[in-house]
This record gives structure tokens, C-alpha cells and sequence, in this order.
């Protein structure tokens, strides 16, 4: 694992996108405690305002700071993407792995939840969820997201596992009477641990634009700040200006795009076919 | 051949008659499936009572849980799909067949935008890996993926709409008109854009190192031959299946574009009907798209097997 992280660090794209995500892990912890300002502080003599020294990123229709919400934002995002991430990850993992190593009707139901939950395409069933609710909470909105988050992990665990459990040292530790627990946990789980975390990776990408789309949607925690809903807010602004929408999306933009050129890096040095073919 | 044939489709077609029944189910709990009293968490717990007393009969959750399964399978079984709260003239499947054609045409232009763009990026990156002619594509395609179409939707705005004047504004006049098409296409078609290209990158390099490629050159005929009537067509495969599968992802993609563009369409319906609290038109959108994807899935992958055997394991 160490060894793959120097690989990937020594090349632009990822080395890039792992500096994007260190600042975003940076604004997310410290975020709050480095706004220059109350974001909710407002100034009706200064609303509206381009870039300037005082306020980075100007400010909003009530002159509030759009520098300071960002930072909020950038908390929210990273909070809610951290907390289902976490959730999906272990319960898929679980199931996953469950199915692959069982096998069986415990497999064949699984992976029936797992299709129907693949029958709603994007957000559908997130907003669907969040809809049911009349006033999203953070927790609401991770639940709506964890809901299918977890589908993902599960394929791939379940994938990985059903190649792993054929291999000659799990086989042998079953013919030394090694218990199914300790076989997933000391021989499965580490060595399909990999493709698991670029799996991570673009989940993580996908729930910072999930919670970003709802947000926008006005599906989001109410009274918080968030870049989806600061969007959602700027493009209401945006035949006086532009800045309003501007930074909340480069904003999303940025880290998805870090998702991305993590999890393409990875996926490259840990698929030699693939990287035959760069 | 043809048995195999036919004991996929059987098999294919019950997997998909599986996840129908549990997409209606899965829809039908999503009012149970937020932890609390349903009335509760929709109307706020500061309502007054007339107001939770007359949705919690609306919704017949004053009747046991069998009851209520019993109205919906009702509701489905004679194609209304229950009638809408706020207009109780109107079926939740006539306002579906309303919008539903605004949608289409939208994820049908973004198709096509997708497909316009990806094909060359994706050929051009094949041709020559490695260049930079193949870095300024995948470049493109992963800026594509990463861009979210809630931002890319209002700069195309900015710039084409409100700087340069060259189309509508949101909210047109005439949804159908092909100029007020252009930029809510683009927005939804850039994502699918940006996979497609990859895909036809990926896709081209490995049929070029094929054997029949090498017996295709051997014979002497030029490169750029041997590329579009042989690479290009088995290449091309795999790719419209993709296009095809992600129909759905364009279906829920269009609900940011319809909000971003002020257009009609099932996403409009949906939201209008989350912020009026309109429970049956939520199920019934919600239903009507699952079950449009999974159908449309089915229908790409006979057609995959039909054209590729490789696929029926």
C-alpha cells in the first residue's frame, strides 16, 4: 500500500488531485475557525460586491461574506460525504462480502437489493428520500445517501471476493480449519483492499455532487451553508453578476475532479492492462 | 446456440420482472422508510391537526399496512397511478404523459451532443496514445466528468444567453424549439460526453490489438481503413450499449437541467411536486422513471446479445 502511494504520488495527475483533497480535508476541519467573517453577517451597504481584499470571494445579496460560507460549506460537504462514505464502505464491504463468500441464497438475495437499488439512476431515489421529509437534517440527507451508497462496495467486494476465496492460501487456511471469519478477515479483506479504495474514491466524489445536487434542489439542510444551495442561490443572481455562482461550483468542481484523477491513477497502477494500454 | 440463447433471455428477463417488483415495493415504502411518524417528518411537527389528520387519510396510513400495499397495487394495476393531491381531476399518468415528452427530447438531444463530441475525441486518443492530441482529450473527457451540470448549465447561460445573446434564456417561450434545446443539451450531454470518449478510447486500443486488425494490415490496407471499417465498427459496440444504459442517468440528470433551464418536463413535475408536498405524484414520477430504466437496461443488453454472443454466460 505504501509503496503504491509513493507510485501514485510521482505522477502529475494524481499528485494534483491528492493536493486538491488535502486542502479540501484542510477547509473542512479548519474551515469555520479560519472565516474572516460570521457568514451570516450581513452588510446591505456592500451587497452584491465583486472580489476584493476584504471579502475573497465578494459577497451575497445581503453582503455577507462569500469567502466565510464557503468555508462553512466546505465543512458541510466534507461532514456529510465523510459520515456516508464511512457507512456505505463498511456496510457494503459486509454484504458484499458476505454474498461472495456464502454464496448461495444468501448471495441471490443480495444482489436482488442491490439491482432494484440500482433501479433508480442517479439521485432519483436520494431525492425521493430527502422528499419524504419536510425538513432535511444532516442526518436525513446522509441516510438518503447511504441508502445506495453502499451498492457500489458491495459489487466490487463481492467481485474481488469470489476470485479470492479460490486462491491457494485461503484454500489452505480452510483445509487447516480456519473459521470463514478469520479467512475473510486475515486473507480476503487485506488483499482486496485495492480496488476497494479506488472504489472509495469516486463514491466519495459521487456523494460531494449528490449532496451538492439536492442542496441545489432545495433538498439540503435547512439554515446551513452549502455549496449546492449557495449555487442554487448565485444562479438566481445571475443576470446582475456572476461570482455568486462561480465559486460554489469550481468548488465542487475541484474536488470531484480530485476524486477523479485519485481514483484514475489508482486504478491505473493496480490494473497492469490498462496501464499497458496508457 | 439458440438454446443458450433462450435460457439467457429467460434468465435476463426474470432478474428484470424481479427488480420491477421490488422497484413498486421499494417506492411504495419510501413514505415508511425515513425512521419516525411519517406525518410527522412531511408536515413538520408543529402542524395543526386538522392538516395530519386529512393526510394521513389521504395516504391511508390510518389503515393497516396490508390495506395500504392493497391501494397502491390498485393504483398500478389501473395505470392512473393514484390521482394528484393538488388537482384530484388529474391522474398521476396523464400528468407523467404530459411532461414525459419534453424529457425525451431533452435526453435524446444530449445523446446526440454526447455521441457528436465523444466519437472524435475518443478516435483521435486512440489513434495516436499517448500524444498530446490524446492529453487534450481525456483532458477534456475528465474535466467533463468533474464538471457538475447544476454550474456548467448557468455559465453556458452566461456566456451564450446573457453576454453573447446567441440563445434563449431560461424559461423559454417554446421548450421544443431547437434553439432553446442547445445549451440544456449540452449541459445534461457533457457528463455522458465525457465517459463516452473514454469509453471509445479504451474500446478502440483493445480491439486494435485483435488479431484480425494485424491480418487487416498485413493485407495492406491503410491505416486509417483499417481503423474505421474494422476497429471502429467492433469498437463501437460496447459504446452504444453505454449510451444506451445510461439513459437513466440522463433521465435523472435532466431533473438539474430542467430546474436550471426553467423547462417542463418529468424532473419539473417531481420537484413541483416535492415542494407541494403532492406524495402520489412523487411515487408515481419516481416509479414511472425506475421502471422506464430498468426496461430500457433489459431491452440494451438483448439487443447486446443478439449482436455480441460473447455476452450470454
Amino acid at each position: 500500500m505504501r509503496d503504491l502511494a509513493r507510485q501514485l504520488l510521482h505522477r502529475p495527475g494524481p499528485l494534483l488531485g491528492t493536493v486538491l483533497l488535502v486542502g479540501f480535508v484542510l477547509c473542512a476541519l479548519f474551515g469555520p475557525a479560519l472565516a474572516p467573517f460570521d457568514p451570516e453577517a450581513q452588510n446591505l451597504d456592500n451587497i452584491l460586491a465583486g472580489p476584493s481584499a476584504a471579502h475573497w470571494f465578494g459577497t451575497d445579496e445581503n453582503g455577507c461574506d462569500l469567502f466565510s460560507q464557503f468555508l462553512y460549506g466546505c465543512r458541510l460537504s466534507g461532514k456529510i460525504a465523510a459520515a456516508v462514505l464511512l457507512i456505505s464502505f463498511s456496510v457494503g464491504v459486509s454484504l458484499g462480502t458476505i454474498a461472495g463468500y456464502a454464496g448461495g441464497w444468501l448471495d441471490e438475495i443480495i444482489m436482488r437489493v442491490v439491482d432494484v437499488l440500482l433501479a433508480f439512476p442517479g439521485i432519483l431515489l436520494n431525492l425521493a428520500v430527502a422528499a419524504m421529509v419536510k425538513e432535511p437534517s444532516v442526518s436525513h440527507l446522509i441516510f438518503a445517501l447511504c441508502l445506495n451508497g453502499w451498492v457500489g462496495f458491495a459489487r466490487v467486494a463481492r467481485g474481488q471476493v469470489l476470485t479470492a476465496r479460490e486462491r491457494e492460501h485461503v484454500l489452505a487456511a480452510r483445509s487447516l480449519g480456519a473459521s470463514p471469519l478469520r479467512i475473510i478477515s486475515t486473507h480476503i479483506i487485506p488483499n482486496i483492499l485495492p480496488p476497494l479504495v479506488v472504489q472509495a474514491t469516486f463514491t466519495f466524489a459521487a456523494v460531494i455532487l449528490a449532496e451538492a445536487s439536492l442542496s441545489f434542489l432545495g433538498l439540503g439542510p435547512q439554515q446551513a451553508y452549502s455549496w449546492g444551495a449557495l449555487l442554487s442561490q448565485g444562479t438566481t443572481f445571475l443576470w446582475l453578476t456572476h461570482h455568486l455562482a462561480l465559486v460554489p461550483g469550481v468548488a465542487i468542481a475541484l474536488v470531484v475532479l480530485a476524486c477523479n484523477l485519485v481514483g484514475d491513477g489508482l486504478q491505473d497502477l493496480l490494473d497492469p492492462k490498462r496501464r499497458s494500454i496508457q | 446456440m439458440s438454446s443458450g440463447l433462450g435460457s439467457y433471455l429467460l434468465r435476463r428477463g426474470f432478474t428484470s420482472m424481479v427488480a420491477l417488483v421490488g422497484v413498486c415495493l421499494l417506492v411504495f415504502f419510501l413514505i415508511h422508510l425515513i425512521p419516525g411518524d411519517p406525518v410527522d417528518n412531511m408536515l413538520g411537527e408543529m402542524a395543526p391537526a386538522v392538516e395530519r389528520t386529512r393526510l394521513r387519510e389521504a395516504l391511508h396510513l390510518d389503515k393497516p399496512l396490508s390495506t395500504q400495499l392493497g391501494y397502491f397495487v390498485k393504483s398500478i394495476s389501473d395505470g392512473t397511478l393514484g390521482h394528484s393531491f393538488r388537482n384530484a381531476d388529474r391522474s398521476v399518468t396523464s400528468l407523467i404523459i404530459e411532461a414525459f415528452p419534453y424529457t425525451l427530447w431533452l435526453a435524446l438531444a444530449a445523446m446526440l451532443v454526447a455521441l457528436v463530441l465523444a466519437l472524435p475525441l475518443g478516435i483521435a486518443s486512440a489513434l495516436r496514445p499517448g500524444t498530446w492530441v490524446d492529453g487534450l482529450s481525456m483532458t477534456t473527457s475528465l474535466l467533463g466528468v468533474s464538471v457538475p451540470n447544476m454550474w456548467l448549465g448557468p455559465m453556458l447561460l452566461v456566456a451564450f444567453s446573457i453576454h453573447l445573446a446567441w440563445f434563449p434564456g431560461p424559461a423559454p417561450n417554446d421548450p421544443s424549439a431547437p434553439a432553446a434545446l442547445v445549451l440544456p443539451a449540452i449541459t445534461l450531454g457533457t457528463a455522458l460526453m465525457a465517459m463516452l470518449s473514454r469509453m471509445t478510447r479504451a474500446s478502440l486500443l483493445e480491439v486494435m490489438g485483435e488479431d484480425y486488425i494485424r491480418t487487416a494490415r498485413a493485407k495492406g490496407l491503410s491505416a486509417t481503413a483499417v481503423v474505421l471499417k474494422h476497429g471502429f465498427r467492433n469498437a463501437l459496440i460496447p459504446v452504444i450499449t453505454v449510451v444506451g444504459l445510461q439513459f437513466g442517468a440522463l433521465m435523472s440528470g435532466a431533473i438539474i437541467t430542467e430546474k436550471v433551464f426553467g423547462r417542463p418536463g418529468l424532473g419539473t413535475l417531481l420537484m413541483r411536486a416535492i415542494t407541494t408536498r403532492d406524495y402520489p405524484v412523487i411515487q408515481g414520477t419516481v416509479l414511472f422513471i425506475a421502471v422506464l430504466y430498468v426496461l430500457v437496461n433489459l431491452v440494451v443488453d438483448l439487443t447486446y446479445s443478439l449482436v455480441d454472443p460473447r455476452i450470454r454466460r
